[in-house]
């Protein structure tokens, strides 16, 4: 399949990673990181998070759970780190931006703004502190408010990652793109839990994680359907994707771009697999755009 | 580059105590793998997801050794494969135990399945020891089980003594009979209710097995001014460093547990 061009930035192909199932020294062990359209790195916060105890990981049917909490080193430990060798290698990188408060994902902003990152990505189904925990993501206003916010301190483009833990997607993916946010990406992970026979307590230490895996697929197609439909910006769609024809159902469904996540936590190498699979996939059934 | 591949299963059977040998063609792993390393085992069936990680038993030429316990779903399925058929594995994987510097008397400390990582920790140490390729001299074994002892015989091949003590089943526990934990045993030993060759001399132990077991064996360790190296086990997701997982406190920052462990220099670790 051909390259697509997004803000202005030319991918070589529209297959990316999830945030938070890309490492950089672990990934390119398995898969040559410059054979995708675009890198989107793991949600990187102002300071360094300590992440939520063990267990983080439980397994469902064709699914897991994960409750990591976000644990990341912090956007200075990113950005001296990380950053520059995807950058070196030419790669399109994609910074998922996670916060507590507006402020802190102003804060990450403004220090990638000086970066040579290519796109920002909000995680806003972190939960919003201020508002006694509630994701960002599940009220339309506060997407409105984070978006907009993040918008003035930088002239990257900014897409915003909606939680799909909501009862009308397409409200928020209008308040987002009517607060600027130049794309949209879904789905997050569904907040679910599994609970230990034996103990009688959730697997998860957290309580709750977030599901993904083939298992959410089909509500993710269903959503990037609805939202394509709803607004008019270029859309990554995610959500349980394991081989090329499952990218192309996105495609089909109306996002511009793919983000492979739970694959490469089971096979190292799904997403470059899922990038020739895809080419057979658009050579079988035809341009999924027209 | 490393990759998930397919290898054949050349024995899958039951050795009693709700634990399976399953032992896979893989020559490349067979190859490289060290003591304290481990393989992601992946089912056949789609909806398992998750692969299952496994400590190396044993490598040997073409072919590896691993153990497990039969706990659920995932397991049970895993039991009923049989030898000519394949699964896709991934390794190995994590850095392995450091045989070299572990002075003269090396104590193996296992608590339920941590057994099988120093099963191969065993027979390596036993190599070097014939091959005079190591300061080690002598091997002492102090295996701990829930209920039913396995691997002992196994593992007695290559150690001077073996102890093994069983937390429900006094008959399992070998010589003394009584029932509780591995630390009960070090101290009944230390008590001289039964000659424990040296015990007091050991320079060098590694240790794989339950969180709290590994803590105890620190602190009996950090007394004695042995040095100690443990094996974490954890409930992983992807097994190769990505998903974040199976991260450690240690005194040097977080730590995943599948790429930078699982062996770590209990000094380092922040015990929870």
């Amino acid at each position: 399949m051909n390259g697509i061009e997004m803000f202005g930035i030319h991918w070589k192909n529209p297959v990316t990673t999830a945030a938070g199932t890309f490492n950089a020294k672990e990934s390119p062990k398995y898969y040559n990181p410059e054979l995708l359209g675009a890198i989107t790195t793991k949600g990187v916060s102002p300071i360094p998070w300590r992440g939520n105890p063990l267990p983080r990981i439980a397994e469902t049917p064709s699914g897991m759970l994960n409750a990591v909490g976000l644990e990341n080193p912090g956007v200075d430990a990113y950005i001296e780190q990380e950053l520059p060798e995807l950058k070196q290698r030419g790669m399109v990188v994609i910074a998922n931006v996670a916060g507590h408060e507006i402020e802190e994902y102003c804060a990450v902003v403004r220090k990638l703004d000086k970066t040579d990152v290519d796109i920002l990505e909000l995680n806003v189904s972190c939960p919003n502190l201020k508002e006694g925990g509630l994701a960002f993501g599940v009220d339309p206003k506060a997407v409105h408010l984070v978006t907009s916010a993040a918008k003035q301190h930088t002239k990257k483009p900014i897409i915003v990652k909606l939680s799909p833990n909501v009862t009308n997607i397409v409200e928020i993916a209008k308040a987002a793109v009517a607060a600027g946010a130049d794309g949209i990406s879904l789905i997050n992970t569904l907040v679910g839990m599994r609970i230990d026979l034996n103990t009688g307590k959730p697997i998860l230490a957290n309580g709750t994680g977030g599901l993904s895996g083939p298992a959410i697929r089909p509500i993710a197609i269903r959503m990037v359907y609805e939202v394509a439909h709803a607004v008019d910006v270029p859309i990554i769609g995610m959500g349980g994707i394991m081989t090329g024809e499952d990218a192309y159902e996105f495609l089909l469904a109306g996002a511009t771009a793919v983000a492979v996540g739970t694959a490469a936590l089971i096979d190292p190498a799904a997403p470059v697999r899922i990038v020739q699979e895809l080419e057979e996939a658009v050579r079988k059934y035809g341009d999924p755009r027209k | 580059m490393k990759k998930r591949e397919r290898a054949q299963i050349l024995e899958n059977i039951k050795i009693g105590g709700g634990i399976q040998r399953i032992r896979l063609h893989a020559p490349e792993i067979a190859d490289t793998a060290k003591p304290g390393q481990f393989v992601n085992l992946y089912l056949p069936q789609k909806q398992f997801l998750l692969p299952r990680p496994f400590g190396v038993a044993d490598a040997d030429g073409q072919a590896i050794t691993l153990y497990y316990m039969v706990v659920g779903q995932g397991t049970e399925l895993l039991s009923e494969k049989k030898s000519g058929h394949f699964l896709d594995i991934l390794g190995p994987n994590g850095n392995g135990y450091d045989l070299s510097a572990m002075g003269e008397h090396i104590l193996l400390a296992s608590g339920g399945t941590g057994i099988p990582s120093l099963l191969f920790a065993a027979r390596r140490l036993r190599e070097l020891i014939q091959k005079s390729d190591s300061s080690a001299k002598k091997i002492t074994a102090v295996t701990g089980f829930r209920d039913t002892a396995f691997l002992v015989e196994e593992i007695s091949k290559y150690c001077d003594q073996t102890f093994v003590i069983s937390e429900t089943d006094g008959t399992q526990s070998k010589p003394l009979g009584m029932t509780g934990n591995i630390l009960n045993l070090f101290f009944a030993l230390e008590a001289g209710s039964v000659k424990a060759s040296g015990l007091d001399k050991i320079t060098g132990c590694l240790s794989c097995g339950p969180m709290p077991m590994l803590r105890a064996m620190d602190q009996w360790c950090g007394d004695k001014g042995i040095a100690l190296q443990v094996c974490l086990e954890a409930r992983m997701g992807c097994g190769m460093g990505a998903c974040v997982g199976c991260t450690c406190e240690t005194t040097v920052g977080k730590k995943k547990i599948c790429v930078d462990g699982p062996v770590f220099d209990a000094k380092e670790v922040c015990w929870v």
